[in-house]
């Protein structure tokens, strides 16, 4: 096995906590911006279905009239 | 006669000794602070008693022989030598406890915060770096000492048990006592270091974070640190199955026992069992004192740390941070969260800081974790 000084092992460990971290904070936007894409499609989704419900109960007011 | 004499050298009351008695006021005081003080009672009460235990002298209660006798080991070197030393499994128990505990909701709202726990690590280096430099220690040792600037009980027994366990004792034992003394030390170094209007910043209300976000974060995570860094699978992976079941809310039942029962079950054996380790004969050395005080380096310059990249990071922020919650990164959940936010308090009583706190306080239980997997990779 290699051996390490005390620098280069501290430097080592102190960079990779600050790495990983870096990549949970990347991840935690990643998160937020797929929440977000996913509520805008479901709302889409919401409007279209109640146009469709309007529509269809307008029709059928139509007819009955 | 012969019978009464030998009788009573075979008692402990003529093997006392003045290190013994020594351990004795110590493990008083750890009762006398966790009882009257109620600082950490839940570690430093079982600590105390296990220290008053392990220096009454032939007891056994802390010795382990696999090979031996029947009957020739003691329920505390048992619990030691299974639980800790051959198979760590105490620490990650306390580790899902913990993630049952905890709210990722301040991280995910303000994840800059998580800068702040890793900066705070940077006593662990500077500790370990002196505590090796200063060729008292070997580098297994130098990083079971350097690991008590995480301010991170279970990491720190987990640590030890793990590259050198005959420093657990007195490394657990300072970690806690430092974490349980964090009133003391936080307080000067937090008003040396920022300026009154610092600390008055009032910083803007957190986001309300989505329970989706609140279910992925701990799983996905999970996956990407444990794959970066394998060995602190064991500490990670239990943290966050433990917020899983949490944030899950389909197993009330699990969350709460793992929260309660099991946490309570899990701390009452591995605090005693450390406290049993640390007989006078065992630990009154100049290592021991060494360690006192690289740890105290540690722990301060963790706090340092914090507070000064919360500082730097103001430079470049538009809503700027309070850098008292850059002193909350050096973990000691929740205690130095707490601190941030009564030190805030005494500025300006309006200034509610303990959500903000609570994000570099758990991103420094993660950041500590991380660590110690990197350093036992390397090492072992």
């Amino acid at each position: 096995m290699t051996e390490f000084s005390p620098f280069e092992l501290s430097l080592v460990a102190f960079g990779m906590a600050f790495f990983v971290l870096t990549l949970l904070i990347l991840l935690i936007y990643l998160i937020k911006l797929m929440n977000q894409f996913v509520n805008k499609i479901i709302i889409r989704f919401n409007s279209k279905k109640i146009a469709a419900t309007v529509l269809l109960s307008l029709l059928s007011s139509d007819k009955s009239n | 006669m012969d019978i009464l004499n030998e009788y009573l050298n075979s008692t402990g009351l003529f093997h006392l000794t003045l290190g013994n008695i020594l351990f004795f006021v110590i493990g008083f005081l750890f009762l006398f602070v966790a009882i009257v003080k109620k600082l950490e009672p839940y570690v430093l009460l079982p600590l105390g008693i296990g220290i008053i235990i392990a220096n009454l002298p032939y007891t056994g209660l802390g010795e382990f022989n696999l090979t031996g006798t029947i009957q020739s080991s003691g329920i505390f070197g048992v619990i030691f030598h299974y639980a800790l030393s051959y198979w760590n499994l105490l620490p990650p128990l306390i580790f899902l406890g913990l993630g049952a505990m905890t709210d990722f909701g301040p991280i995910i709202a303000n994840p800059k915060t998580l800068f702040l726990g890793a900066a705070a690590q940077i006593g662990i280096f500077l500790a370990f770096w002196a505590a090796k430099t200063s060729g008292a220690f070997t580098i297994e040792e130098a990083v079971a000492v350097g690991i008590i600037g995480g301010a991170d009980g279970p990491t720190t027994i987990f640590t030890s048990a793990k590259l050198a366990p005959h420093l657990l004792g007195i490394t657990s034992v300072i970690a806690y006592s430092y974490m349980a003394g964090v009133v003391f030390i936080q307080p000067p170094l937090m008003k040396l270091l920022t300026t009154k209007k610092e600390r008055q910043i009032i910083m803007k209300p957190l986001r309300k974070v989505s329970k989706i976000e609140k279910l992925l974060f701990p799983v996905l995570s999970m996956i990407i640190i444990i794959l970066l860094v394998p060995e602190s699978a064991p500490l990670i992976s239990m943290f966050m199955i433990g917020n899983l079941i949490k944030e899950s809310g389909a197993v009330p039942r699990l969350a709460n026992s793992i929260s309660n029962e099991l946490l309570n079950i899990a701390t009452i054996f591995l605090m005693i069992t450390v406290g049993v380790q640390l007989s006078a004969d065992k630990v009154m050395n100049s290592q021991s004192l060494m360690i006192l005080g690289l740890g105290l380096g540690a722990f301060a310059c963790g706090t340092i740390g914090g507070l000064l990249l919360a500082k730097l990071m103001n430079l470049f922020l538009k809503d700027k941070i309070n850098p008292l919650i850059g002193s909350a990164g050096v973990s000691a959940v929740p205690m130095a969260a707490r601190l941030s936010h009564m030190m805030a308090q005494k500025e300006n009583p309006n200034n509610y800081l303990l959500p903000h706190a609570l994000g570099p306080n758990v991103a420094g239980v993660i950041g500590s974790a991380v660590v110690a997997g990197v350093f036992i990779t390397v090492i072992s």
